[in-house]
């Protein structure tokens, strides 16, 4: 159970993370934001973005500030499943005998950051599957587990398609946010500017070992939904189907297919973590609305209809949300009245 | 700390929004039960009950009041709670309610939480929710109502009323008397100034009688419009006033007889009694000429006129061969030779347009008739308005006399009677052989109004006879604004009530 020294623990620490992690990340808000959400939740993140925006360098600084194991794999055309997971050499033991011994691959880590990961074959990424949802590799009849925490930090750069191959949607399914790091404005990109003439090295500093934020996954776990709020989460997902009879017309028309139940627990689970990193013990619809983006986008795939009205998935999300709740969507943003945590601080 | 305590200001606000938006929706039912019942009960042309209408709007606005406030905006703990979270809470006291009776340390941390962000919070920032549409609603169920019970209860009736419908007999009527005059007009041999002016008149007609479904008036204004073609037509009968003048002389009585009769064999006979007496006396000739000229001049006829212009042209003539002339027999009786011709050719003209003028008249007449239901009325010479209607004195002309009715003419000899017994002004031998409705010499058009009306055998008044005419006159006198609004209803009245016997 709960107590309130793991709520005051939970909030020193996430502050201290975003602390560590706006030393390296100029502008990103949400997206770092978002991806101390998903790694606190227990979920894998795909970033998404044009070549340059500092995804690698935000996975580094995560690396950094987590005091974990870190592994980078560059995913090429030519990488093989056992590349990743790791494979069976011949070695000889003390008897001089020759013997089959497992070498584990760069999967074996706390942190994997599958850079580019759409430019392997569909059977390297595929190694990655049951990595990514049971945190266990097999190779050669046998089962390792990987150890906690583990995540798995994808990108893939959505120009330059020649050679690639598109995550297939089960493996889609497993990240819990796609994020799209988009470009920074004017004064962020002056600022990157300044910074990196100095160091290109990271600056963040390791705040949060595996077994702090496993505590913190565990505290957030008890934070309260109540029905209403579970019940919209569920709606919200159930409106991506088209081929439910109550979904609405605008899913109909343009949606091709829905989220998988995965998306409806990763909104709940993700929007505990959001809900106690604003200081609430409760889970709001600003919570599932915000995190409806990132967690749907890369689960519903837009129909032909949206692709010829050029209507994207964000689109789409955003169309979803006003449906189902019946109000207007406004850009997500930070909360009205709590503008920062003040748990601990009373 | 009880959630009563810290829900209390916000449900107290909750309550009156509550009890507003009730009552704003009972008034828009209220209203609209009232404006219904009223439409219904004017619809059927009655007063709408009071009470009627206070207990039906009354009691729409009371289960409207009390379903709509107990079920939908009494403000439940449940419903202050989302109300409260709107306010930025983030469903933190949604929550609290929900978890109220957990147990849990997170439950209890969140109460605390929800409990210092409701401290952050004041009712008085907690919106209304009064929507604009309702209050337009209200106010519009309001208004129309109360338009609709203030209207007079026959209003729709008196709507209905004012509606012009005519039974189908009424527009056939209608449709044939117009398009029977415009055909007569047409191949009549009136001038096309004349014929303009008189399909003024028969346009204005067809107008007048489209406007109006009563029979009696539409009669009314088919008698005006009779009259006013009747004046234009005499205008260009110009042979009763010429005529007149010369019978005033006795050395032109017999022509100017003849003129005004139109009748072209007296014309030949005065013209050749007169040449006999002018034959060889100059100072005749001369007295002749004087004679005609100053009759002509006291006609008032305008002196472009065919007729005038014949008698003038004779009268210089006779100035020309008592001057000049060597030969002034032969001349004279070149001279009048001339002068019967032309006199004949005008009057032949007149006498055209003055059976136009009849035509005319008679279609009108017998339409207004077929209007006003009356039987084909007998005409004024068959009601012994003459003696025989057998051929006249100079019965030789076929016609003459001979055709039932054709004693309203001026210058048919009604009964037989000498030519001029009609003029009305007592030349004849006999009274009692007036034309009934026929002209006075002068071709003023006087119908059977006054005569002929009263059946002193029965003591009964043949108002329908007169109808049209009557009424035709009160029509005018309302035009011109002599009659007061009190005596407009005791003449309607009376109009009425002729109407109505002779329905009967």
């Amino acid at each position: 159970m709960i107590s309130e020294k793991d709520i005051t623990f939970f909030s020193e620490k996430s502050e201290r993370i975003l602390n560590e992690l706006r030393k390296d990340m100029i502008g990103q808000e949400e997206v770092v934001e978002q991806t101390v959400i998903a790694m606190i939740a227990g979920g894998n993140v795909l970033l998404e973005g044009v070549p340059g925006v500092g995804k690698t360098r935000l996975v580094r600084s995560i690396g950094r500030t987590f005091s974990l194991p870190f592994s980078r794999i560059q995913f090429t055309p030519d990488l093989m499943p056992a590349d990743v997971t790791g494979t069976n050499v011949i070695e000889k033991d003390e008897k001089g005998q020759n013997i089959l011994k497992f070498q584990k691959g760069p999967i074996f880590s706390n942190i994997i950051l599958a850079d580019e990961i759409n430019r392997a074959t569909p059977k390297t990424q595929s190694a990655l599957l049951e990595a990514m949802q049971e945190h266990t590799v097999t190779a050669g009849g046998h089962t390792f587990s990987l150890d906690e925490p583990f995540f798995v930090l994808a990108t893939q750069n959505p120009i330059e398609q020649d050679g690639t191959y598109p995550l297939p949607e089960a493996q889609m399914d497993r990240f819990m946010f796609k994020l799209m790091v988009g470009f920074p404005t004017k004064n962020e990109l002056a600022a990157i500017v300044n910074m990196t003439q100095e160091s290109m090295e990271e600056h963040a500093e390791a705040v949060l070992t595996g077994d702090d934020l496993l505590a913190m996954r565990k505290g957030a776990k008890d934070i309260l939904v109540i029905d209403e709020v579970l019940d919209y989460a569920i709606k919200l997902v159930s409106a991506t189907h088209p081929e439910l009879s109550d979904s609405p017309e605008f899913t109909k028309k343009y949606v091709r297919f829905g989220a998988s139940p995965r998306a409806a627990q990763a909104l709940i689970t993700a929007g505990k973590v959001r809900a106690l990193m604003k200081g609430r013990y409760n889970v709001s619809y600003e919570d599932i609305n915000v995190l409806a983006y990132p967690v749907l986008r890369h689960r519903i795939k837009p129909g032909f209809n949206a692709v010829t009205e050029k209507i994207s998935a964000d689109g789409i999300i955003r169309r979803l949300i006003e449906e189902v709740s019946g109000k207007k969507e406004k850009e997500p943003s930070a909360e009205v009245k709590t503008k920062k945590s003040f748990i601990g601080k009373k | 700390m009880s959630t009563n305590k810290l829900f209390r200001n916000f449900k107290f606000k909750l309550f009156v929004e509550g009890l507003v938006r009730s009552m704003l929706a009972g008034l828009i039912t209220g209203g609209a039960g009232a404006f219904i019942v009223s439409l219904v009960y004017h619809i059927m042309a009655k007063k709408t009950p009071t009470v009627l209408l206070a207990s039906v709007s009354g009691g729409l606005f009371f289960l409207t009041f009390v379903l709509l406030f107990f079920i939908k905006h009494y403000p439940t703990k449940k419903r202050t709670a989302v109300r409260m979270d709107e306010m930025g809470l983030n469903e933190r006291v949604c929550t609290m309610l929900e978890n109220r009776d957990n147990e849990s340390k997170i439950a209890e941390l969140q109460r605390n939480d929800a409990v210092v962000h409701i401290g952050k919070i004041r009712a008085k920032q907690m919106p209304f929710r009064l929507r604009k549409r309702e209050f337009i609603l209200c106010l519009l169920s309001i208004c129309l109502s109360v338009a609709m019970i203030m209207l007079p209860h026959d209003v729709f009736l008196l709507a209905e009323e004012d509606k012009i419908v005519m039974d189908e007999e009424q527009q056939e009527i209608i449709k044939d008397l117009i398009e029977n005059l415009r055909e007569e007009i047409k191949k009549s041999e009136l001038d096309e100034e004349t014929k303009d002016k008189a399909n003024d008149i028969v346009d204005k007609l067809e107008e007048d009688l489209n406007n109006t479904d009563s029979k009696l008036e539409q009669a009314g204004k088919i008698e005006e419009a009779k009259k006013e073609l009747s004046e234009l037509l005499d205008k260009l009968l110009t042979k009763n006033s010429i005529g007149k003048e010369l019978r005033k002389y006795d050395l032109t009585k017999r022509l100017g007889e003849a003129v005004i009769l139109a009748d072209t064999g007296h014309v030949s006979t005065a013209l050749d009694i007169l040449e006999e007496k002018l034959n060889l006396d100059k100072e005749l000739v001369t007295e002749l000429s004087e004679t005609i000229k100053k009759a002509l001049a006291d006609s008032g006829v305008d002196a472009a006129d065919g007729l005038y212009q014949a008698f003038d042209a004779f009268a210089n003539d006779l100035d020309l061969v008592n001057k000049e002339s060597e030969t002034f027999t032969e001349d004279l009786k070149a001279i009048f030779d001339k002068a019967e011709a032309a006199i004949n050719e005008q009057l032949k003209k007149q006498a055209a347009i003055e059976k136009e003028k009849e035509e005319l008249k008679d279609k009108m007449e017998e339409s207004k008739n077929d209007l006003l239901g009356k039987e084909e009325e007998p005409k004024p010479s068959q009601t012994g308005g003459g003696s025989d209607p057998g051929p006249g004195e100079e019965g030789d002309k076929p016609g003459d006399g001979d055709k039932p009715g054709d004693g309203d003419k001026p210058g048919n000899k009604p009964g037989g009677d000498k030519p001029g017994d009609g003029d009305g002004e007592g030349e004849g031998e006999d009274d009692n052989k007036k034309p009934q409705g026929g002209s006075k010499e002068d071709g003023e058009v006087e119908d059977s109004m006054t005569e002929g009306i009263y059946d002193p055998v029965s003591g009964n008044v043949a108002y329908g006879k007169v109808f049209a005419s009557y009424y035709a006159e009160y029509l005018k006198a309302l035009e011109k604004g002599d009659v007061s609004e009190e005596l407009q209803e005791i003449v309607d009245r009376y109009f009425d009530s002729l109407t109505d016997t002779k329905e009967k």
